[in-house]
């Protein structure tokens, strides 16, 4: 993006649409080129956070069963629910790590999403946009948008992509990329499953690896010679020397590891292998500055309290033991750019679903809760996010906000989100981009959302 | 006052951003294309407006790195329609254009493209082999039609129909792709394949295979305000959309939500004077039907008890709409609709017998055997620009690369009962197909829109993987799952025999196909271009390296063990990889290898030609 930005006032989509109809008229207009219009008023990013971990609870989360807990006949003793303070309750029995580290995130209980089919509200998610087919090709990642913006503070020495995504690919939505903006921005989809996946050449195969490597370039040299004037060979053969870097980036083995201390700690799941790995990218510096880890299994319309399978009490667990190691982690290791600060304070997490589960009695038929938009929670942690709050408030039974908890008497929507993620690592979250592939501005977040008129803005209570 | 200045200085922006999109056009259409927008956007690091038009790029750069293989020299024989226009354009304005391919070039293109996997030893042989004068021609009857080709455009249509059971219903999934196999098997006339998708009905979407073709339509259900009611305007607006661009190649995407002007003045002129409520009355004509999820079975009912389009009616995914009942209207022509008669085979009528549904099919077809379309992308038919004799305001030109071509074919196409089989083999026949993609001039990127050489693609990733099967001769021997019954079953060796991209469970081909851009069917089409990670799989992922290990009656185990000398090996490797015989020089590499060490060489031999740049490429 350039910076000769100009200060062009407020134009909303409902503006936008009304002097839609008027005729065009006069170059003499060209000199209010917009490069970087300012749709709200000045933003000021609060540049808080280095880095991002977007946990992403993939399938919908029932709040009223975490951390909005509602009882009811239908709780299952196991729930242990116990009270906090701060109207706060949670089920320890299936959340026994998060009270020991309450002191370090906050709760928010008073989300709503614009959506309840998985992959409209997961593209939501990854994005910040609704999903529109005509732009969706075009439409890049919060990730990658991230990377964009980040891209002049890489060093020479990062081997590893700015924006990596792990258990993505099963994802409803797909794994969003980089849309219209350079392929290097894109996300390295990882799938991580008991073991790391191979960043290294595979064990036992590193000679062979090295001398195959070699013979290749023997053998391709016409098409991989870097003198070659075809940029789009040089592109794909560029790829190539990527993966050749980190595959021989001498750090890359040890962020790849996880062992069994940690594992165990971590919950041994794919999450928790997930978030070993994660710490082990940001605690490296390697070049990494936006992950986002998925957590898949939580569409639970049936059977939501049947322990065993991948139910409600399984997936609660392993999120419980994963998220508070990997927040307790960073906070016990000292930030390599800040005296006095730990990795966690520069690092923002945000963990939440694409929208809630269905409030009350579960349901007769199934014993499930079904997709619900009107209200879901999340949790939010480091750089800059306040230690020990809880943010919002429902009814008796869940299904209703009666506290917003922030300036905006409304709830905190993707949108929302996504400009506080863009403000803590000091992007201004309401630019736009007008020369997109298909000549409709881009706006890294719509100053309204599609289906109704809302200003958005970074949560700021959230902050310190 | 201050509200009057804010407007203005509102009106005064928009105007300006308004004038700036015409301009920015304008330029870009004096510096044609992509220069102009690479140039001018170079700082900001933003993509070519689309990948497609970095086609004559890429071919440049891969074609160029080809090994010469003596390709037939001589003047191309003008072999039909395509052909008379194509190089009757070419001789018009003295554009060369690239020889006719040999043999193992074309070979291996044609079997990519026709049955979406490389061809193997004995297929190249046998045909390099065969002097008949019309073996081309045989060769491309003998494979349209063959079930490998019905795997693979069973699967593409699939793909364009974003055909997904998580969408529609597993075993909806199921009947819908036994279908479209079907369809394509018996060549069912398009025009009839298209209307028996918009007029289906479905009482139960489970248990009536013959109600299979509802698939199209049920797969763009849109929820309500909860999971397991519909909200029908929207999925009538659904249907609208994916209807129009897959079968007339236009985008009302946009119009859906607003009207054309002051937003497409520089993406359609057709479109300008478009409202939202020429869409809402495309829309209407499924204002009757009604698609109904059934909750907790996996499935939907498709009926005709609709209280029509409702124009008031609350929207989940668009801008709200307003207004009351539509009448139905086809857009092309306005014709309304008798709202006596059941309204979705009047669509039908209207819009496979108008010429855009000719044309849009031939050109998302030709698409797909010349990795570019006569109008590209296929979805971005403006219909205010076909016509080359229509004086066009300043700065449009007429849309198609050659629109007299492209209303020939539509219309053969049309008056051979929309054979898709003869269409295709029309195509593949043709000199201009055939051409090489090796062009040995200095190419010009106006040389492209005439088509005077073969474009080159990365294979996608489908192919590939049927691709690093064939050449290895490691088959996955995936198990399949019968959605109906949760039984499994035969297992697939080649991916593209599976009716989706889920129905196949195995992690490890799954994982490479996600990474080579496969299409989940849920929300996109396939995603274009490489990335490290590719790169990766295909150097490090046990799903290449353990196929090319000598074990297993691995090619590479099965040659090693035989009697074949080194030289007879290396010969093999590559005409089962790269389809082509080794130039002296690699040959030379090649022995230096398995000199040293016969088993090692073998196999880092295959793995170097899977990791060579041009196996990736359909060329």
């Amino acid at each position: 993006m350039t910076t000769n930005a100009r200060n062009i006032p407020a134009l909303s989509r409902r503006e936008l649409l009304r002097v839609g109809g008027v005729s065009l008229v006069g170059g003499f207009l060209n000199r209010f080129r917009p490069q970087n219009v300012r749709a709200e008023q000045k933003a000021r990013p609060a540049a808080t956070a280095r880095q991002v971990l977007f946990l992403n609870i993939d399938g919908g989360m029932s709040q009223v069963d975490t951390l909005d807990v509602k009882e009811g006949p239908w709780t299952p003793g196991y729930f242990d629910v116990r009270s906090f303070g701060n109207d706060l309750k949670l089920p320890v029995g299936i959340m026994p790590n998060l009270p020991s580290v309450l002191d370090k995130i906050t709760i928010v209980r008073s989300m709503s999403a614009w959506d309840v089919v998985h992959g409209r509200a997961q593209y939501y998610i990854q994005t910040g946009h609704p999903l529109n087919l005509a732009l969706a090709k075009e439409v890049p990642a919060i990730g990658a948008v991230v990377c964009h913006e980040l891209a002049a503070q890489r060093k020479p020495s990062d081997s590893l992509p700015a924006y990596i995504a792990m258990n993505l690919a099963g994802n409803q939505a797909g794994l969003i990329n980089n849309g219209f903006l350079s392929a290097e921005y894109g996300p390295m989809s990882l799938s991580i499953g008991d073991a790391p996946p191979n960043l290294a050449p595979q064990k036992g195969m590193e000679e062979t690896f090295r001398r195959r490597w070699e013979r290749l370039q023997q053998l391709d040299g016409t098409l991989r010679g870097g003198q070659h004037p075809d940029r789009s060979f040089v592109d794909y053969h560029e790829y190539y020397r990527g993966a050749w870097a980190i595959m021989n980036d001498p750090r890359v083995p040890a962020i790849m590891t996880i062992n069994d201390e940690d594992r165990k700690r971590y919950g041994n799941s794919t999450i928790g292998n997930s978030l070993i790995l994660a710490r082990n990218l940001f605690q490296a510096d390697a070049g990494t500055r936006f992950i986002m880890a998925s957590h898949g299994g939580w569409d639970h319309h049936g059977n939501i309290y049947k322990e065993g399978s991948r139910n409600h009490p399984v997936l609660i667990r392993e999120l419980d033991a994963a998220f508070t190691s990997f927040v307790r982690d960073l906070d016990a290791i000292p930030s390599a750019h800040t005296p006095g600060r730990t990795l966690l304070d520069e690092t923002l997490v945000v963990a939440m679903s694409e929208f809630g589960r269905t409030p009350g009695p579960i349901t007769e038929t199934r014993k499930g809760r079904e997709h619900y938009m009107q209200v879901h929670c999340g949790m939010f942690a480091g750089g800059g996010v306040r230690r020990g709050m809880v943010m919002g408030k429902t009814d008796d039974l869940g299904g209703k906000i009666t506290a917003f908890g922030w300036e905006e008497q409304r709830p905190i929507y993707m949108e929302d989100v996504a400009c506080t993620i863009y403000s803590a690592l000091g992007i201004d979250w309401t630019k736009r981009i007008d020369q997109t592939p298909s000549g409709r501005a881009f706006h890294y977040v719509e100053p309204a959302s599609s289906t109704k008129y809302v200003g958005f803005k970074p949560v700021e209570a959230l902050f310190e | 006052m201050r509200a009057i200045l804010k407007h203005s200085i509102l009106l005064f922006w928009f105007l300006g951003v308004s004038w700036l999109g015409v301009s920015s056009l304008q330029a870009q259409k004096r510096n044609s294309g992509k220069e102009a927008f690479a140039g001018e956007h170079a700082e900001e690091k933003l993509r070519a407006p689309a990948p497609d038009k970095q086609i004559g790029d890429l071919t440049r750069d891969v074609a160029a790195g080809l090994p010469h293989l003596g390709a037939v020299a001589g003047k191309v024989v003008v072999r039909n329609l395509i052909d008379q226009h194509l190089f009757g354009a070419m001789e018009r304005d003295s554009v060369p254009h690239a020889p006719i391919s040999n043999d193992h070039e074309f070979c291996r293109r044609v079997y990519l493209d026709l049955t979406g996997r490389i061809p193997t030893p004995e297929q190249l042989t046998a045909f390099a082999a065969d002097v008949a004068p019309n073996k081309r021609d045989r060769l491309i009857e003998e494979l349209i039609g063959s079930p490998a080709w019905l795997d693979h455009w069973s699967y593409w249509y699939g793909d364009l129909t974003r055909a997904c059971g998580n969408r529609f219903g597993n075993p909806t999934l199921k009947h819908f792709d036994a279908w479209i196999r079907k369809s394509f098997s018996e060549d069912k006339p398009y025009d009839r394949f298209v209307t028996e998708m918009l007029t289906a009905t479905a009482p139960n979407t489970n248990w009536m295979p013959d109600a299979a073709a509802s698939g199209f339509l049920t797969r763009w259900h849109v929820t309500g305000q909860t999971m397991y009611d519909d909200n029908h305007e929207d999925t009538a607006d659904e249907i609208v959309v994916n209807a129009a661009r897959i079968f007339l190649g236009i985008n009302y995407q946009c119009i859906s939500c607003h009207g054309g002007k002051g937003f497409l003045e520089k993406v359609s002129l057709d479109l300008v004077p478009k409202k939202r409520r020429d869409f809402w009355a495309m829309a209407a004509f499924f204002g009757k039907m009604r698609v109904r999820v059934v909750p907790y079975q996996d499935r939907y009912t498709l009926t005709e008890d609709g209280a029509g389009y409702d124009a008031a009616g609350w929207s989940q995914v668009r801008l709200q709409r307003e207004g009351g009942q539509i009448h139905p209207t086809f857009i092309l022509t306005g014709e309304k609709a008798d709202l006596t008669r059941p309204l979705r085979p009047q669509l039908a009528r209207m819009l496979t017998s108008h010429p855009q549904f000719a044309r849009a099919t031939v050109n998302l077809i030709w698409k797909q055997f010349f990795g570019l379309g006569i109008v590209d992308p296929v979805d971005s038919f403006d219909m205010a620009r076909q016509d080359p004799s229509a004086s066009l305001p300043a700065p449009w030109t007429c849309q198609p690369a050659n629109a007299q071509l492209l209303d020939a074919l539509a219309a053969d196409f049309a008056k051979h009962r929309f054979s898709l089989k003869r269409l295709m083999k029309t195509i593949a026949q043709s000199s201009a197909y055939q051409l090489s993609a090796r062009f040995d001039g200095e190419w010009k990127e106006a040389y492209t829109p005439y088509f005077a050489r073969h474009f080159v693609r990365q294979l996608t990733a489908e192919q590939l993987h049927d691709s690093i099967s064939l050449a290895t001769q490691v088959f996955g021997e995936y198990r399949r799952r019968d959605w109906l019954y949760e039984t499994p079953l035969p297992p697939a060796r080649f991916w593209t025999e599976a009716s989706s991209p889920e129905e196949i469970n195995n992690g490890e081909a799954k994982s490479f196909l996600r990474t080579f851009g496969q299409s989940n069917r849920e929300q996109f089409d396939r995603q274009p271009g490489g990335s490290i990670l590719q790169a990766m799989t295909m150097m490090n992922s046990p799903f290449v390296t353990r196929r090319v290990q000598a074990a297993n009656r691995s090619l590479v185990d099965q040659l090693v063990q035989s009697a074949a000398t080194n030289p007879e090996i290396v010969d093999r490797l590559y005409l089962a990889t790269l389809s082509r015989a080794p130039s002296t020089r690699e040959k030379q590499l090649a022995l230096d290898w398995l000199a040293a060490d016969r088993r090692q060489g073998a196999e880092d031999l295959q793995w170097s030609l899977l990791n060579k740049l041009d196996f990736v490429f359909n060329y």
